[in-house]
């Protein structure tokens, strides 16, 4: 049944085939459309009390269980999510942007549908994996269309330097994981999950013993440098911050969670009769709660910050990981998707951020046309300036402008720093009562700590885009014209006041889809502590298939 | 009743969402400005007035929690005679906080306004919750709004710091209060009070548990290494922002003293009685000494607190009835005339003259008698002169102190001395000598209104004071209104720690004999 949607899914995906005749815009709203079609038809292909621990296809190369189902549902949601927002509302009317790129330069965004198909099929293979083999051709799909995406601007030197960087770690990540597989095959002669595991538990005296812990130690470590867990994370802020925010968006979000569902259910596995894997892990977490906490520090490229945040939230992670008991996983399920949600609004926030606050060329509004005629008279491509947000100071004065959207962002920083009563807070608190629960004191000492040190970069957003009273258009303006004293008298006077009118009173606007997603994700974010258990009961019997399983 | 309570200022600030705000100067803007002022005014008014009845309706020879409601949104919901007091001290100081920065404020006040309203919602059901965890996630949650009011509509450029030093602090000290409430979660699986008061919490001698949560509450009330956001905070706010903070957030940590420590850690309490003692005789002896170095007179009130609150914090540990009740009756106390001070030197006179700097102020009796003389009343009252509620409390404090140890109450007792010293230093700076030659017309901000300037007490200012004064007057006089109500719930208090302290000291007894001497072991065991 699985592969009806995988074909399913390959078969809408020929629709960007027809990138000539289609409406730009109107492609990844079709993108969006298949995914959330596909993640109600992977809910409805079984029914969750029928599945129980799993059911086993391709003989025994991918197993369906009640934690991937959901989780599978959860990705390709997200997916369709974040391809959303990808327009901009001007005077009322839908302006046909990308979420990724300029007007001018929209050609390459036509592959843009059909890459995100692809890594959400290698995403849905991973977290079903049932077999060392699928779980190498998985993560190797989804890899590759993230390196892809990555470069998807291909005429800027950031984006190729992203993309080959990407590349270079996420290869040598694969070929390790590909190493433990090969080691676990010469000690063993086995690659499904379940034989493994049997293999593990009946044998008493293995001479390989020492084989078979390298070995998944290496699969360990391939998976979480592709994460990028901390003393493996290097590459994590260069790749964000290089590439455009939708993109970052992608590579933060689903990666994460698909290797990490992975994770949940291959953690027996992992940890079965070893404590030097769960040393490891517990050495892992350490390192990333202290490098996420003081590396963002000294960022001022927010998306470079944004990285180091969810290194130290791996961090978090990690430790609900390792303990891994039924209280523990519970809440790992619940931290992943408290962390999915609060991240992809974030990042959703950015994006309109990026919409609202910079000048871009719009055909149809007069006063932008006359505008770029004088830029392209002053020799200022406007094409290599992206709408991005990327450093901390662009931020300055949002709340003036913009109070609600700055409220939004506000609200999931605060989430980030772990301040109840918001859903961050009962995520770290579910983590650390795991944690205390088996006498893990001293690292939830630790974990506790980082998580105040974090607090003051999260602050430190707030205060830019909410305590300083700049006026933003004009800030931002002077910056981006400091080079022609023309066109900054000119911007000084009556075009910029008219611009900062026609930008941030009413006329333009980001999309409804856009603005409804985030309000959406901010609800829940905030409201989560009135009705906790709607969330609560989907993680705790998740839990328990986890662990009966 | 009490999640209507919770509920209401969070209605009342839906109504005035649809309001279109924006910054100009004109007729329509200013208008539709002061319909939110005044939505938020009658909204805070009417939750004022259904407090009045709830406290009309409380049973004051109950034991334990009235009204208790296990299905809110809230958490458990239930108050008792001590909490009554600080759920109509909030909804008393919120309009009045609101109404001080009535003009001053002039853009986002939307926002405001909202804040104000939540930051009431959450201190009015931080102290109706009946539930350790969500004493501590209404304990936390009140640093959003105070960290967005102090950084938004702060004075200087310092208030950024300082509001990062108010939420840095505070969260550093209340994370260790949450390790200590999971771990008791987890050992006891409830984090009920009512559940939590019938454990004998002392399991294994985890004193870690008692020093995380005096940590959370030192750094909050603040205790002396821990004071440094404080002055910083409510000097740089703006004055409602100083108004919530002085009289209620700082009751946030006296309250979780008499809830959690006193109640719940009765026997750590009492042994760990010197540390917190001596802890706040250095805090009450420092902070008198360093308010007569400052010369920013907000901050002059802020450390005033300071060594109101180690009064406060004496009393409570000073294990005796007249102690507690007086440390509840000051810190009802402090909540009135603080505000009233705050409102002198950072609204009334900052708004004519524009400066915080007490060097520039001189013989302000000249041209404002009835300030002169409001001012008066309330810096003597501050400095705990007969007549006011202060009087009674810190009498009532420091003679439980004395009861307890005369030496601390010998200490403690300068700190009278003191108050008196820098209330009236500052009062003497201010008001009297000849009239500053910093305020004439070339040198103050040539936008103030020459009326305004000149002129006294407006009527927004007077009767802002009014209410202050005629609580602090009224209860000064018939402080056995409050008294009376205390006495019950304080003497509970008091015999569930002899209870526990009396077990607990039997049990190291009969365990050390049984341990250390057979013979006495076997005559124990044979009768």
């Amino acid at each position: 049944m699985i592969s009806l949607l995988l074909i399913s899914l390959i078969l809408v995906s020929i629709v960007p085939l027809h990138k000539n005749t289609i409406f730009n815009l109107a492609l990844s709203r079709i993108v969006s459309i298949i995914l959330i079609f596909s993640s109600f038809l992977i809910m409805n292909i079984y029914y969750i009390d029928r599945i129980y621990s799993g059911v086993h296809i391709f003989y025994g190369y991918i197993s369906i269980n009640s934690i991937n189902q959901v989780f599978q549902f959860f990705l390709l949601l997200i997916g369709a999510l974040i391809s959303v927002p990808g327009s901009v509302l001007q005077n009322n009317k839908l302006i046909q942007t990308s979420n990724l790129i300029f007007q001018n330069v929209h050609p390459y965004l036509n592959n843009y549908g059909l890459i995100i198909l692809f890594n959400l099929i290698g995403a849905c293979a991973l977290i079903t994996a049932n077999d060392m083999l699928t779980l190498y051709i998985a993560i190797e799909t989804q890899s590759f269309s993230l390196y892809l995406l990555s470069t998807l601007k291909n005429d800027s030197i950031r984006s190729a330097t992203a993309g080959l960087k990407y590349f270079l770690i996420g290869s040598l990540a694969s070929i390790i994981i590909l190493l433990g597989i090969a080691l676990l095959y010469y000690a063993s002669g086995l690659t499904n999950f379940e034989n493994l595991a049997l293999y593990f538990n009946i044998t008493d005296f293995n001479p390989y013993y020492s084989t078979l812990i390298l070995s998944i130690g290496f699969i360990l470590i391939g998976l979480l440098i592709k994460v990028g867990a901390a003393p493996l994370h290097q590459w994590t802020p260069d790749v964000y911050s290089l590439v455009p925010t939708a993109v970052t968006t992608w590579l933060v979000v689903l990666p994460k969670l698909s290797i990490f569902v992975l994770l949940l259910q291959i953690i027996e596995l992992i940890l079965l009769g070893s404590i030097t894997i769960q040393n490891l892990l517990i050495i892992i977490s350490i390192l990333s709660l202290i490098i996420g906490a003081i590396g963002g520090l000294y960022q001022v490229n927010i998306k470079r910050l944004l990285a180091y945040s969810s290194i130290n939230n791996l961090g978090f992670l990690i430790i609900a990981l390792t303990i891994s008991n039924k209280v523990s996983l519970e809440a790992f399920t619940f931290y992943l998707t408290q962390y999915t949600f609060t991240t992809l609004n974030i990042f959703l926030i950015l994006i309109a951020f990026g919409y609202l606050a910079y000048l871009y060329p719009i055909k149809n509004n007069r006063m932008f046309i006359t505008q770029t005629k004088e830029l392209s008279n002053s020799n200022l491509n406007v094409g290599d300036q992206t709408q991005d947000i990327n450093f901390i100071n662009q931020l300055t004065g949002l709340f003036k402008n913009n109070p609600i959207l700055t409220i939004s962002f506000i609200i999931c920083l605060f989430s980030f720093a772990g301040v109840p009563p918001l859903m961050g807070f009962f995520a770290k608190q579910q983590v650390l009562l795991a944690s205390l629960s088996v006498g893990f004191i001293f690292l939830s000492l630790i974990a506790i700590n980082t998580s105040v040190i974090a607090a003051f970069y999260y602050l430190k957003l707030i205060q830019v885009s909410s305590f300083i009273n700049n006026d933003l258009s004009l800030n931002l303006q002077k910056k981006f014209f400091k080079n022609t004293d023309k066109l900054a008298d000119t911007l000084s006077k009556g075009v910029g006041q008219g611009i900062s009118k026609n930008f941030f009173n009413s006329n333009s606007n980001i999309s409804h889809v856009h603005s409804y997603l985030i309000s959406i994700l901010t609800c829940t974010i905030l409201l989560y502590a009135i009705k906790p258990t709607l969330l609560l009961n989907l993680t705790s019997i998740l839990a328990f298939y986890a662990f009966s399983i | 009743m009490i999640t209507l309570i919770i509920l209401l200022p969070i209605i009342g600030s839906l109504f005035f969402f649809n309001i279109q705000e924006t910054t100009g100067n004109s007729d329509l803007d200013t208008k539709n400005n002061s319909i939110i002022k005044q939505i938020g005014l009658s909204t805070s008014l009417v939750t004022l007035i259904l407090t009045l009845i709830l406290f009309s309706q409380i049973n004051n020879s109950a034991i334990g929690f009235q009204y208790t409601n296990y299905f809110t949104p809230f958490g458990v919901l239930g108050i008792d005679s001590i909490s009554i007091f600080y759920i109509l001290l909030t909804a008393f100081i919120t309009p009045i906080a609101l109404l001080s920065d009535w003009e001053s404020i002039t853009s986002k006040v939307k926002y405001f306004v909202f804040s104000f309203l939540l930051l009431e919602s959450l201190q009015i059901a931080f102290f109706s919750v009946t539930d350790l965890f969500m004493f501590y996630i209404y304990f936390e949650s009140v640093l959003i709004p105070l960290f967005l009011i102090v950084g938004i509509y702060g004075a200087s450029s310092a208030r950024i710091r300082a509001a990062f030093l108010l939420f840095m602090y505070t969260l550093f000290g209340s994370l260790f209060m949450l390790l200590a409430i999971l771990f008791i979660k987890y050992n006891l699986g409830t984090t009920d009070f009512n559940l939590l008061g019938l454990y004998d919490l002392a399991f294994d001698s985890k004193g870690w548990i008692f020093f995380a949560f005096l940590i959370a509450f030192a750094i909050k009330s603040p205790l002396y290494p821990f004071h440094l956001w404080l002055f910083r905070a409510h000097a740089e706010s703006c004055l409602a922002g100083s108004v919530i903070l002085a009289a209620i957030i700082l009751k946030l940590a006296t309250y979780g003293y008499i809830r959690i420590s006193l109640n719940l850690l009765p026997e750590f309490s009492m042994s760990n009685q010197y540390i917190i003692q001596s802890l706040a005789l250095i805090t009450l002896v420092y902070s008198s000494l360093v308010v007569l170095r400052q010369v920013d007179t907000k901050a002059i009130v802020a450390y005033s607190s300071v060594s109101h609150v180690s009064v406060i914090i004496l009393g409570l540990f000073s294990n005796t009835l007249q102690g507690i009740e007086g440390a509840i009756l000051l810190s009802l106390a402090h909540g009135f005339v603080s505000p009233a001070l705050f409102i002198f030197v950072g609204g009334i006179i900052y708004s004519r003259y524009h400066t915080r700097v007490i060097n520039y102020y001189r013989g302000l009796t000249v041209t404002m008698p009835i300030f002169g003389l409001l001012f008066f009343i309330f810096t003597v009252f501050n400095a705990g002169a007969p007549l006011s509620v202060n009087f009674i409390g810190e009498f009532l404090a420091l003679a439980g102190t004395f009861d307890n140890s005369p030496l601390v109450g010998l200490i403690g007792a300068t700190g009278i001395v003191f108050s008196a010293v820098y209330s009236i230093f500052l009062f003497n700076r201010i008001a009297f000598l000849n009239y500053s030659p910093f305020f004439n017309r070339s040198t103050v901000n040539t936008k103030t209104d020459t009326k305004l300037l000149l002129g006294d007490l407006t009527r927004r200012e007077f009767f802002l004071m009014l209410p202050l004064l005629i609580a602090t007057v009224g209860f000064g006089i018939f402080p056995n209104t409050i008294l009376d109500s205390l006495h019950y719930p304080v003497s509970q208090l008091l015999i569930n720690i002899d209870d526990k302290v009396n077990l607990a000291n039997n049990f190291y007894i009969t365990a050390n004999t049984l341990t250390l001497n057979p013979m006495i072991s076997a005559e124990y065991l044979l009768n």
